[in-house]
């Protein structure tokens, strides 16, 4: 009878009812003659059947407030707005750190890169989220308003940058960076900023 | 609390009047949809990224999106559902806008090269534990298919991959939980 045991394959289609009636019944029989197939059997059911009562799960934290911020943020401005200041404030942190951030009491200090880097990271995460925001609008709009080989163009372009930025944020991050690098992520993520923001463009002109 | 603290059992969620209101700008009725579900929506997050971390913040993101989306709800499906879905939608964008060169590589051959798990062998996991221990892929098929009740053909489509290959990475993710849970 060994011939005659399921795949593993038939075993998964018959506890997902994707077989036959017919293919079911004869497997059936089989499993009802076969204590080793019947188990696997039996151990898939359990397993679906656990997966399907996994309830919800609690978060550490109340994750409202940050929600409400970001709510209340874009309530307040046009995602433009967040964009453009997302990359003011990128800037600001770059002249801040170039210049050395707070300058102490005995006159002033140079810019540490490790100060540098965390500038340029703190920075990094509003410019994410305002680049975010441009993709999804353009994700969300680009139905008939942007060719597929436009769509694929600003798609290789966009996963060109993120890969030149997550290489420099690597060197950030392992310390082997040196403010060039910082100055680098700036110009990747203006780049970045620039592409979408051009793309989003195009689309909604020819939207109207 | 850790990251697989149970909720606590949830009401009926998403009545009409509370999303009419939440609709209309009122955030009181908002507050009241992210009470009853935001455990579901942490879950779906947890389970799909394995990193708590990372799960807060898309749940975050989830419900700033499902504000602003809330005017396309027309209630053909359960609040909750159409809540659920929105939440898979924001994790699998995410994940394709960070891994994007990734997720092009994950066609049959390269998910064969996946390792097989990063589950201790002989170690006792609970099927919440035993899931974040699977290999990506296989993760996010399991949670859309096993828990969350998607069929292959949308889980192709969401992931950019073959129904077949939705299927065998399926049979793939319980063939190491079962493993995982002896």
């Amino acid at each position: 009878m060994r011939e005659n045991h399921p795949t593993e394959t038939r075993l998964h289609d018959l506890v997902d009812g994707l077989l036959e009636p017919a293919d079911r019944e004869a497997l059936e029989r089989h499993l009802d003659a076969c204590a080793a197939c019947r188990s696997s059997a039996d151990e898939l059911r359990s397993l679906l059947h656990r997966a399907q009562g996994l309830g919800p799960l609690r978060p550490d934290r109340d994750l409202l407030p940050g929600i409400r911020a970001r709510i209340d943020r874009r309530r307040a401005f046009p995602r433009w707005l967040v964009a453009a200041a997302a990359a003011a404030f990128l800037v600001g942190a770059v002249w801040f750190g170039s210049r050395g951030g707070v300058e102490n009491d005995s006159g002033g200090t140079p810019a540490t890169p490790s100060r540098l880097v965390e500038a340029f990271m703190a920075a990094e995460v509003e410019y994410e989220e305002a680049n975010r925001a441009l993709f999804d609008t353009l994700t969300a709009r680009r139905n008939g308003r942007l060719s597929p080989e436009t769509w694929a163009v600003v798609e290789r372009n966009v996963e060109i940058i993120d890969e030149a930025i997550a290489e420099v944020r690597r060197a950030l991050r392992s310390g082997a960076g040196d403010p060039a690098d910082g100055h680098l992520l700036t110009a990747l993520h203006q780049k970045k900023m620039q592409l979408l923001w051009r793309a989003s463009r195009l689309s909604a002109e020819r939207g109207v | 609390m850790g990251a697989f603290a149970f909720a606590p059992a949830q009401q009926a969620t998403g009545t009409p009047g509370v999303v009419r209101r939440a609709r209309e700008g009122d955030f009181a009725a908002f507050e009241e949809l992210y009470r009853r579900n935001v455990g579901r929506v942490y879950g779906i997050c947890l389970r799909l990224t394995a990193d708590p971390a990372v799960a807060e913040e898309l749940t975050q993101q989830a419900f700033v999106r499902a504000w602003r989306k809330l005017g396309s709800f027309r209630g053909d499906v359960e609040f909750p559902a159409w809540l659920g879905r929105l939440a898979v939608n924001v994790v699998l964008g995410e994940r394709r806008q960070r891994n994007r060169r990734r997720e092009r590589a994950f066609d049959d051959d390269a998910a064969a090269a996946e390792p097989e798990t990063r589950a201790e062998p002989h170690e006792a996991l609970d099927l919440e534990r035993a899931i974040a221990a699977l290999p990506d892929r296989a993760r996010a098929v399991f949670v859309l298919h096993d828990v969350e009740g998607y069929h292959h053909e949308e889980i192709g489509r969401a992931l950019g991959i073959a129904s077949g290959t939705s299927k065998a990475q399926l049979h793939r993710a319980r063939r190491l939980l079962r493993e995982a849970l002896r």
